[in-house]
């Protein structure tokens, strides 16, 4: 026969052992945490009882690792505030930067109002207070003031500071007008030299940084020794029948040239806030006084 | 016999690796690898009881507590002893991922430990650079280790009685 089955007797088992290679692994495990345990060194803090003791070892390993975990997701969300925290006073600073450029805007008009209140009340002609809106230096160097039309303002009138004259009305809007300044080219003035025979025409130069007193002559005062020197005023002449007559317009710097003589606003043109405009010019005094003669 | 030499020559070499030549970070852990040459080559449990002993050597030469290096030889050969079952560890290149792996456990289990015992000096700066310089090095010594032997392929006796102390 060929092939024969063959039973197998039940009482037969295969022989196996209880000591397997992964128990054994275990019991060293065991083995060697168990010496830690007992060589672990001692803390005062920690339980004396040796089931403490388990406890508490493992778990300073764990603990280790917990807070390493723990520090880097703190890290990552202290990170997401941090972006969120920047945005948030990104925005904050913006406002406050506003906030201060509105503030330093209230504070300009506040001085531009302190500046007016401080101006020198004339009664020998009416004046009208002003602020200087903003500077218009494009096609003239010019101020444009708050008071127009409205304010009984015409062209050709003077405009004065507390230092002296500004410059003169030029173009009007009901509720603004323009000042051409005395640097300006095209503006032109008569004026005198203060105790001297010398009288001219005061014109801005053409780089427009300062004046220059052209066109002048002796007027016939019988010294005619006296030149004018550096440091003397000079002051409107109120020949053209315009402006009055002794307004400040600057002072002499230097000696005659070919151009004439150099003259220095007696105004700081950039520290104006505040003006007055002279309404009544002097043709419109005597017109006045003409019309009240024949009344 | 044969772990008992390989235990005394990887021992005192490791020693003297350590001791004479110094080259901190970079020094290799010759004692793991003979753990893992034997876990390869020999019966799982000599290889638990070698590498317990080992460990148990290590710690008392280098003044370590009792049983740290133990417990982590010990589950330095049972990783491998699972990493045998799907690498084949006679190629080079699958014995220089297992050195790796277990040098980077074993080094990283040594760095938790002495932090966890917050008494004792830790005996380095960069804790990183321990790991990494190690695993780099022992893997590569263990690439070039010479298998006397071919590695005992686990998978072909899934269903036999696994050996304990018996010979191959």
């Amino acid at each position: 026969m060929l092939f024969r089955w063959k039973k197998r007797s039940p009482l037969r088992r295969k022989k196996t052992s209880w000591l397997t290679p992964q128990l054994l692994g275990v019991l060293f495990v065991i083995l060697s945490l168990a010496l830690m345990l007992v060589f672990a060194p001692e803390k005062e803090e920690y339980p004396t009882d040796f089931l403490s003791r388990a406890m508490n070892n493992p778990i300073a390993a764990i603990q280790s690792i917990r807070n390493m975990t723990h520090t880097f997701i703190r890290n990552m969300a202290d990170n997401f505030h941090a972006k969120a925290e920047l945005q948030t006073l990104r925005i904050e600073m913006e406002k406050i930067q506003n906030e201060n450029v509105e503030l330093h805007y209230k504070l300009r008009q506040l001085e531009n109002f302190r500046e007016a209140l401080n101006l020198p009340r004339t009664e020998s002609y009416r004046t009208v207070p002003a602020i200087v809106c903003r500077r218009d230096n494009r096609m003239t160097n010019s101020f444009v003031i708050d008071r127009g039309t409205e304010a009984g303002l015409s062209i050709n009138q003077a405009v004065m500071c507390t230092t002296g004259m500004v410059g003169r009305t030029y173009r009007l809007r009901p509720h603004a007008a323009w000042v051409q300044l005395l640097t300006d080219p095209g503006c032109t003035i008569p004026v005198y030299v203060k105790d001297t025979p010398y009288e001219g025409i005061l014109r801005g130069r053409e780089d427009r940084q300062g004046l220059v007193l052209t066109d002048q002559y002796l007027k016939e005062m019988g010294d005619e020794t006296r030149t004018p020197e550096p440091g003397q005023a000079v002051f409107t002449s109120g020949v053209d029948k315009v402006f009055q007559r002794d307004l400040l317009a600057g002072y002499i710097t230097s000696g005659a040239n070919e151009e004439g003589l150099s003259v220095i606003p007696a105004v700081d043109f950039d520290a104006v806030k505040a003006v007055y405009v002279i309404l009544n010019t002097v043709v419109q005094e005597e017109m006045l006084s003409l019309l009240i003669e024949e009344d | 016999m044969i772990s008992m030499i390989i235990f005394i020559i990887t021992f005192f070499g490791d020693l003297i690796v350590r001791i004479v030549l110094n080259p901190g970070a970079w020094s290799p852990d010759l004692l793991l690898l003979s753990v893992l040459y034997i876990t390869l080559n020999r019966p799982l449990g000599e290889a638990y009881l070698y590498a317990f002993l080992a460990g148990l050597c290590w710690d008392s030469v280098f003044f370590e507590i009792p049983g740290t290096h133990s417990l982590l030889f010990i589950l330095a050969a049972m990783i491998t002893a699972k990493l045998r079952l799907v690498i084949w560890a006679q190629f080079s290149i699958s014995r220089l991922v297992i050195g790796v792996l277990a040098v980077v456990f074993v080094r990283f289990g040594e760095v938790i430990f002495w932090l966890s015992y917050l008494e004792y000096e830790i005996p380095l700066i960069l804790p990183y650079k321990y790991i990494l310089y190690g695993s780099i090095v022992t893997g590569i010594c263990f690439m070039i280790y010479p298998m006397l032997f071919l590695p005992i392929q686990s998978i072909l006796q899934k269903n036999t009685q696994p050996m304990i102390f018996l010979g191959r």
